[in-house]
């Protein structure tokens, strides 16, 4: 284990794995300040360039990327009031009114401090939960791993958005569309409309692609984003919000830690990290008067939350294949594309992998704050970008994905027929990640479902652990349910006419 | 207030359009890239989408444009040594290259008239 620790690290500095990351890093600057673009459709749009590699380059690549995504968002919330990130908007609310008081510095020096912090303490902890969970998922064999598999898209089902039977469909949708091409038992060609370039399926980098870039190609060119409509003014004070870090550091490690364990559950979003962690920061503070008016622990509380979570994040993802968002749904489809597949041989036979990404984590977190702290005015000059400049790359990249996918034209037409689906889904309120999830985990459903039933016909179901996940599964899609019930009943009779009906006050 | 919603309506039909148009412009997108290649698509259709529907100048369109050319020819074609596609125009027609069989056809042209 220990040696797989050191080589972990070892791995993350040779070439080309550290060219790479710092490609990752870039990327992840430009993505995270500029607001367009989230980093589920970047890490989709950069998938495509993971098939030549192997599988340290990948994750660092991809992994560094995203973690630097939740940093850099940071900056335009603080400057520009407007979060670069979906999980960078809780530290608005102190951080922006601190730059309007000359206080950008200060604020921006908090939130990268204390992002590296939470970056690190979620980077352990991923590695320290890997011995613990590595003889539990030994444990597991086919059957398990397809009611897992059944769990971890019922989470986010029902979890990604406020309609869960959407969420349930599109999972389904996602499945469905996972059985295009040959049946991998019996070679007899499912939904394949003759076309022999679908025998090999719809494939995961052209859909995902598709779905996740082209809605936001969409939304940069329908809201204009001039991402930065005021100058940024003096950004002195930086040092002062690094010592705030470590004058209030119980909220900073309190607030990673909230952020750690909101990215182990699946299905429960960063974005809720987020705001649970300023919660607390409030909550614990004896002198609640700043808050909402620029106080440095509204900043701090966000900031490490938001980067705790990824690590850990990546431990239900890598483990048992459930994963909790929908960037952790592409990485996995990135794990798929390099031929591993979550679960015990990736625990046991990829262990230096697991660890190379620990260290990604906290590298690539470092590398970030440094630069951040060293060319924070420059950096703000992506943000005067034009979006309608970024379009024309945009489609380039995006097409480029769905053909380099299976290196055949079908492909670029399977990119805009889910470009098309994504933007409908968007437009009307579906969530995406269940679809992709049920893409990603389709032939892994079909193939343990196959297995266990050879294996052990209907008694598969019968088996304790599968009870148990399934007994989860139930109350995961039901409880919802259960819960509004409750409270309808509870609720005096005016009111329960408004839940029935979907009012909130 | 029925200014505001008029507004609001009006910001509505704006979005619908947008939506429309850049939905059109991605299909168009993935047509030129099957048609053209992927270096003379990106170059056409990125000067195409800047010029005539970002109303950018011909200036920054043409050098946008140009630079989504060498971006695929030095950045994958060179240093990845993976050749792109040339399009269905140039398969069909057998050619190697489009823009080399354009290029020549031009200077040709012009060598003729001198």
């Amino acid at each position: 284990m220990i040696e797989a620790f050191v080589s972990g690290l070892t791995d993350v500095f040779t070439y080309p794995t550290f060219p790479l990351m710092l490609l990752g890093i870039a990327a992840g600057f430009a993505v995270g300040i500029l607001p367009g673009i989230g980093s589920p459709g970047a890490v989709a749009l950069m998938l495509p360039f993971i098939f030549d590699m192997g599988p340290v380059e990948a994750f660092a690549f991809l992994l560094a990327m995203y973690s630097v995504t939740g940093t850099t968002g940071d900056i335009t919330s603080i400057l520009f009031g407007v979060p670069g990130e979906v999980v960078s908007a809780a530290t608005i609310i102190d951080g922006h009114p601190m730059a309007k008081q000359g206080e950008a510095g200060r604020a921006l020096g908090a939130a990268l401090m204390s992002s590296l912090i939470g970056a690190i303490i979620g980077a352990f902890t991923l590695a320290a939960v890997i011995p613990i969970v590595t003889p539990l998922v030994l444990s597991f064999k086919s059957p398990e791993f397809f009611m897992l598999a059944l769990l971890g898209i019922a989470f986010l089902a029902v979890l990604s958005g406020e309609n869960k039977l959407k969420g349930v469909l599109a999972a389904g949708l996602g499945l469905v569309l996972a059985m295009v091409g040959l049946d991998p038992q019996e070679n007899i060609e499912r939904y394949t409309f003759g076309l022999v370039g679908l025998w090999e399926g719809v494939g995961l980098v052209a859909p995902i692609v598709g779905l996740f870039a082209i809605p936001e190609i969409v939304e940069l060119w329908v809201k204009r984003t001039s991402i930065a409509e005021t100058r940024v003014g003096r950004l002195g004070g930086i040092w002062q919000g690094i010592k705030d870090t470590y004058t209030y550091l119980g909220v900073t490690v309190r607030c990673s830690l909230i952020g750690t364990f909101f990215g182990l559950v699946p299905g429960v979003s960063a974005a809720l990290s987020q705001w649970v962690s300023y919660g607390h920061a409030v909550h614990s503070a004896s002198d609640k008067s700043r808050f909402g008016k620029g106080d440095v622990r509204g900043v701090l509380g966000p900031g490490a939350a938001n980067n705790s979570g990824i690590g850990a994040a990546m431990i239900p993802m890598v483990a048992f294949g459930v994963p909790g968002s929908a960037t952790t749904a592409i990485l996995l489809g990135a794990l798929m594309i390099q031929g591993l597949q979550p679960g015990p041989k990736i625990l046991t036979e990829n262990l230096s992998l697991i660890f190379s990404m620990v260290w990604v984590l906290v590298v690539s977190n470092i590398i970030t704050v440094g630069v951040c702290l060293l060319f924070l005015r420059q950096l703000v000059k992506i943000t005067y970008v034009r979006g309608s400049l970024l379009i024309p790359g945009l489609f380039a990249l995006v097409f480029l994905g769905g053909y380099a996918d299976t290196n055949s034209y079908l492909a670029m037409g399977i990119t805009t027929i889910f470009g098309m689906i994504g933007l409908i889904m968007v437009h009307h309120d579906w969530p995406r990640p269940p679809l992709v999830l049920g893409l990603v985990l389709g032939p892994l459903i079909e193939r343990n479902l196959f297995i266990s039933y050879e294996v052990y016909k209907f008694a598969f179901l019968l088996r304790p652990i599968v009870l148990v996940i399934l007994a989860i599964t139930v109350t995961v899609l039901f409880l919802p349910n259960i819960q509004a019930r409750v409270a309808k009943h509870q609720a005096p009779r005016g009111e329960s006419d408004c839940l029935e009906r979907g009012m909130t006050f | 207030l029925l200014l505001r919603s008029a507004g609001a309506n009006e910001d509505i039909t704006m979005q619908r359009v947008r939506t429309i148009s850049i939905s059109a412009w991605s299909v168009a997108f993935a047509i030129g890239f099957w048609l053209f290649g992927f270096k003379l698509g990106a170059a056409l259709l990125s000067l195409a989408f800047l010029r005539f529907q970002a109303s950018e100048s011909w200036k920054i369109s043409l050098l946008y444009g140009l630079g989504a050319y060498f971006f695929f020819l030095v950045g994958f074609e060179t240093a990845l040594g993976s050749p792109l596609p040339v399009g269905m125009i140039a398969a069909s027609l057998g050619l190697q290259s489009f823009e080399r069989y354009l290029v020549n056809f031009i200077l040709d042209l012009v060598l003729r008239h001198c």
